[in-house]
């Protein structure tokens, strides 16, 4: 059954559309943006911010309309820079500033901000009206981001994430009218809650109210350049973006935003690339049987170490959060020594695999451990235990191929250096990995394999 | 019978007068009025709220969201009995400004204060549909209206007795 | 001669409004019994030809509703009368829920059965909690009478039941989305259109929301008939209304007139009615239909109190309150408060509404309070009107519509505070010269 279609024009352009189209959607189908606040795709239209407003004449009504919640109808003529619409929007804009901590030289969305983009855009330069402002002080006690509500445009996008795409309902709405603010209920802390710090709400702001520590204290927009890569912790396989500076990874977002493709959780956001910062392993190491302490050495003093222990009742076990070709390099490595190879996810699962084995190579893709970001989220499932990994200790002999120094590593007698997930291409469920860096020695397990 | 207050009540004891109203998520400001008139200090507490929304199925943000955003609920103690004078266009015009002075002095606090024993909390309300007896306050369903002077010596005098 | 009518409060007060019996022998229950022999068609055809007007305040014409809400072929439908009574200056509902329950139950009842909905609502806001313990008791009366329930009056399958459901404060909940959101649980914010309440409503079926005093007018409509009813009015708005006069005046209440048949002039000054201003002063101006609605002024009170009649002079009925205000009353600081009522009551969804009533109560206060600064009335003006053309509902499109008629008709007292001077007298002007 065919649907009839609604014919209307934008800014003097035909646009032909389906039934129950909004007049945003058919505006980006013939390359006419119409700018935006509180719409969030995925989310359905709030239409209350106001910004997105446009005049229709023509159809059965005449005035401003919000574009994000309009529907199309036959014969509108929509005008989405009207001198009405211009105003309207000047407008908004005043009345956002005035109610707005305008100090953008220290705020982490200095130079990718919504409103100050529109400000500028629109002409609105200076404060118009003085008055009452929200005033609520910063909460700085979730450990990986910070919510100032004097920066808060009431979007909402973060409380309706939290609710609709998440589901993790944290984020309650506070009062009503002029001092409505988002908060944890009953005005406790960030700290004390329940929230799992997955860092969506985050995302979405589109002003400074909601950003990360490391945003704040570390970078600004215009100082990173995103690579598109795959997050290979777990199953969601998430699409993401590295922002790199001065050669480190500061930051991991969403490409795009936060929905069914890619929804970050918590050490995905913050704790998953941060890990590397410190105890990076850059060359082999090899325990000193004196000291019991790891010590740098050659290629060749750790690859003959494994290559020797690693028969009979060996095993040869990776995460499984890492590429494909990875994963086949280590199972290339286990048949070539003829011993045993299996997978696992975090270090509960580890314990498990290598019982009974008297030697071990084990691939710590991620350098997991329990999972930093907080309390348990149920994104990944993997992780939110600390286990305790000494037993190890038991084992006769244990190489550990690694990103970075963990508890792992203290149980380790040789530990080979592997890129981090931000230093490799691959391919992980079917998506793919794109280096943003380039790693820091050479790809241990491939050395192994090589020497088999 | 003597009354229980809400902040003695068990969590079961809470859950009892949350069924009474038969479960339905649209009877939850009914249920949150309920609990809140037996509270010592006119409000609903963290604990109560928690119950209402294990009880109700729904998230304690989303409970926290309906009791601040509806004028006669609190999530923040109050006074046992908050006395609402009306300031809307039609008492305003009949001087309910004055109410508003003689309670201050009858009770010795300011405009939005609660006495030191935690009885009286004296706070604004706009329209209460009372127009046609103005100045009036309100004083949980109760409404006073045609205020004089002495009409609210009376008033408190009778609160304090009971 | 202006006279008081006697049709929807007839009888109030003098028997008990709950008590179906006693109910009866007032003539209750004659419509929905009439009703229950009428086609679909017929009743909806009767509705319209009635011309009611709905009492709330938006006064759209009940039958054009009912006609399309007949049309919409899904289901379930909710039938929900709106009690919330919120607008300053009206408590006309009041006494229609306290002493004529039933009136308002067998109007929802005619709607239930015209429209083929089982399940009825009355949102009471919370202040009147008192008279929701009245208004349970009569429905518990009407199930056991088989005026409620299943099989109502022993017609097959027509079952209909009513619940209360409390608000707790909230002015924005007298707008029919938001009333919807505060039904099903959520705070009051009110929803985008589209879809509209009649396709999308309550747990997103469709849904009929009229006012407490369209549901009584039913009762009038479906005994007397629709020819009689528009007798009681004018063409374009039959029947009779419920005006509330309430602050500077003499006789303060509730008071039955035919729609067209006085003029504003006798409803402030008749002694049938009003009785004048008190204290031998002189009118200022009275506040139409709530806080929501136009302010009128003495050159206009030969108007004749009906929807055209008012529209046409840039005045409206509203919800039927006539706030009275006498020459004591500074106009600017009248406006104040005014929007003092909206800061408070407005959701805060949406920017013009939330941020915008804020801004124009700070310069009104300014203004009274000798911080008036030239400009002002022209900021105040650009405000207003951005902030009505841009609200995202009723509340915010109407807050500034006593201040508009207030800048029509007396421009000057505003540009009098930008001096710092207050024509009223009544404005202490801190810092500013005094009266």
């Amino acid at each position: 059954m065919s649907e009839k279609m609604i014919h209307l024009t934008i800014d003097g352009v035909a646009v032909e559309v389906p039934p129950e189209t909004t007049v945003l959607a058919a505006a980006e189908q013939v390359g006419i943006t119409i700018p935006t606040l509180c719409y969030l795709k995925g989310l359905a239209p709030d239409g209350s911010c106001r910004f997105c407003v446009v005049e229709i004449l023509g159809g059965r009504k005449a005035g401003l309309f919000t574009a994000c919640s309009e529907h199309c109808a036959e014969g509108m003529e929509v005008f989405t820079r009207s001198e009405k619409v211009v105003e309207a929007r000047k407008f908004v804009l005043e009345l956002l500033l005035s109610n707005h901590d305008n100090n953008c030289f220290s705020c982490p969305q200095n130079g990718a901000c919504k409103l100050q983009d529109y400000c500028l855009e629109y002409g609105v330069m200076e404060n118009v009206f003085a008055g009452r402002r929200q005033d609520a002080p910063v909460d700085d006690t979730n450990p990986y981001f910070d919510y100032d509500p004097k920066k808060c445009i009431m979007c909402r996008r973060c409380q309706r994430t939290c609710e609709q795409i998440t589901g993790k309902n944290i984020i309650s709405l506070t009062n009503r009218g002029f001092a409505t603010k988002m908060g944890i209920p009953y005005d406790h802390l960030w700290r004390s809650s329940n929230c799992g710090s997955c860092g969506n709400c985050v995302e979405v702001c589109p002003v400074g109210a909601l950003a990360s520590k490391s945003n704040k204290k570390n970078y600004r927009a215009w100082e990173v350049t995103p690579t598109a890569t795959t997050c290979p912790l777990c199953e969601n396989a998430c699409a993401v973006e590295l922002l790199v500076k001065g050669g480190k990874v500061v930051e991991l977002r969403a490409a795009g935003v936060p929905g069914a493709d890619s929804l970050p959780c918590g050490r995905g956001h913050y704790t998953y690339w941060k890990t590397l910062d410190a105890g990076r392993v850059t060359a082999p190491m090899v325990k000193d049987p004196s000291t019991g302490v790891l010590k740098e050495t050659t290629w060749e003093e750790a690859l003959a170490a494994v290559a020797e222990h690693l028969k009979n009742n060996a095993a040869v076990l990776t995460s499984r959060s890492t590429t494909d070709e990875e994963i086949a390099c280590t199972e290339q490595i286990a048949g070539a020594a003829g011993v045993r190879h299996g997978v696992f996810g975090g270090y509960g699962e580890l314990l498990r695999a290598a019982h009974g084995a008297d030697a071990l190579l084990i691939y710590d893709a991620d350098a997991a451990s329990g999972c930093r970001s907080g309390q348990n989220c149920s994104y990944c499932q993997i992780y939110c235990d600390t286990v305790d990994v000494s037993a190890l200790n038991e084992t006769n002999f244990v190489a550990v191929a690694t990103p970075a120094l963990t508890e792992l590593t203290a149980v380790a007698d040789v530990v080979l250096p592997m890129p981090a997930f931000s230093e490799k291409d691959g391919t992980f469920r079917g998506k793919s990995l794109h280096a943003a860096l380039s790693a820091p020695a050479e790809d241990g397990l491939a050395a192994l394999l090589k020497r088999l | 019978m003597k009354q229980i207050f809400l902040e003695e009540m068990s969590a079961e004891e809470k859950r009892a007068v949350i069924r009474k109203h038969g479960g339905e998520t649209e009877q939850l400001l009914s249920v949150l009025l309920e609990l809140q008139s037996l509270s010592r200090r006119s409000y609903i507490d963290e604990a109560t709220a928690a119950v209402v929304a294990d009880e109700m199925g729904l998230s304690l943000a989303h409970v926290h969201d309906v009791i601040t955003f509806y004028a006669m609920l609190s999530a923040q103690p109050r006074g046992r009995y908050v006395l609402e004078v009306c300031t809307s266009a039609s008492c305003y015009l009949v001087k309910s400004q004055r109410v508003i002075g003689w309670l201050e002095e009858e009770l010795g606090i300011s405009l939005g204060e609660t006495t030191g024993d935690g009885l009286f909390t004296l706070t604004t309300t706009p329209c209460v549909g009372a127009c046609d007896i103005g100045p009036v306050v309100k004083v949980g369903d109760a409404v006073y209206g045609n205020l004089d002077r002495d009409a609210v010596r009376r008033l408190v005098a009778e609160l304090r007795a009971m | 001669m202006a006279k008081t009518m006697d049709v929807l409060l007839k009888g109030a007060g003098t028997f008990d409004g709950t008590d179906v019996a006693a109910y009866k022998a007032q003539g209750g229950y004659q419509a929905l019994e009439r009703v229950l022999g009428m086609s679909d068609q017929a009743v909806l055809d009767e509705l319209l030809k009635a011309e009611l007007r709905g009492r709330g305040g938006a006064a759209y014409p009940a039958g054009r509703k009912w006609s399309q809400m007949y049309k919409i072929p899904i289901t379930p439908k909710y039938i929900v009368c709106n009690a919330d009574e919120g607008e300053p200056g009206t408590f006309k509902d009041r006494e229609l829920l306290r002493d004529m329950p039933l009136k308002v139950i067998e109007g929802m009842t005619i709607a239930g059965r015209v429209l083929h909905s089982a399940r009825g609502f009355i949102y009471i806001r919370g202040e009147y909690r008192a008279i929701q313990r009245v208004f349970q008791k009569a429905i518990d009366n009407a199930v056991k009478a088989g005026y409620l329930g299943k099989n109502i009056c022993g017609v097959e399958g027509f079952d209909y039941t009513i619940t209360i459901i409390s608000g707790a404060g909230a002015y924005v909940c007298g707008e029919n989305s938001a009333l919807l959101n505060s039904i099903e649980g959520r705070a009051g914010r009110p929803r985008i259109k589209p879809p509209h309440l009649a396709e999308v409503g309550l747990y997103k079926k469709p849904t009929l929301v009229n006012n407490v005093e369209s549901y009584a007018d039913l009762t009038v409509i479906y005994t007397q008939g629709a020819d009689a009813f528009l007798e009681l009015g004018v063409p374009g708005s039959g029947g009779t209304k419920l005006v509330c006069l309430s602050g500077n005046v003499k006789n303060r209440g509730v008071y039955e007139v035919g729609l067209g048949k006085v003029t504003l002039r006798e409803l402030i000054f008749d002694p049938a009615f009003g009785g004048g201003i008190p204290d031998g002063k002189e009118l200022s101006f009275y506040h139409l239909g709530g806080q929501s609605g136009p302010i009128g002024f003495p050159e206009q009170l030969d108007t004749v109190y009906d929807h055209d009649s008012l529209w046409d002079a840039g005045l409206s009925v509203g919800s039927g309150a006539v706030v009275v205000a006498d020459g004591d009353v500074c106009i600017v600081d009248y406006c104040r408060k005014v929007m003092e009522f909206f800061v408070h009551e407005s959701c805060g969804k949406c920017t013009p509404c939330r941020i915008g009533t804020m801004r124009v109560l700070e310069l009104l206060t300014d203004l009274c309070e000798g911080r008036g600064r030239p400009g002002d009335t022209d900021r105040l003006e650009r405000a207003i009107t951005q902030i009505s053309a841009l609200s995202a509902c009723g509340l915010g499109q109407s807050a500034n519509k006593a201040i508009r008629s207030c800048l029509a008709h007396r421009r000057e007292d505003f540009l009098a505070h930008e001096q710092g001077k207050c024509p009223a007298g009544s404005c202490a002007m801190k810092g500013g010269e005094g009266a």
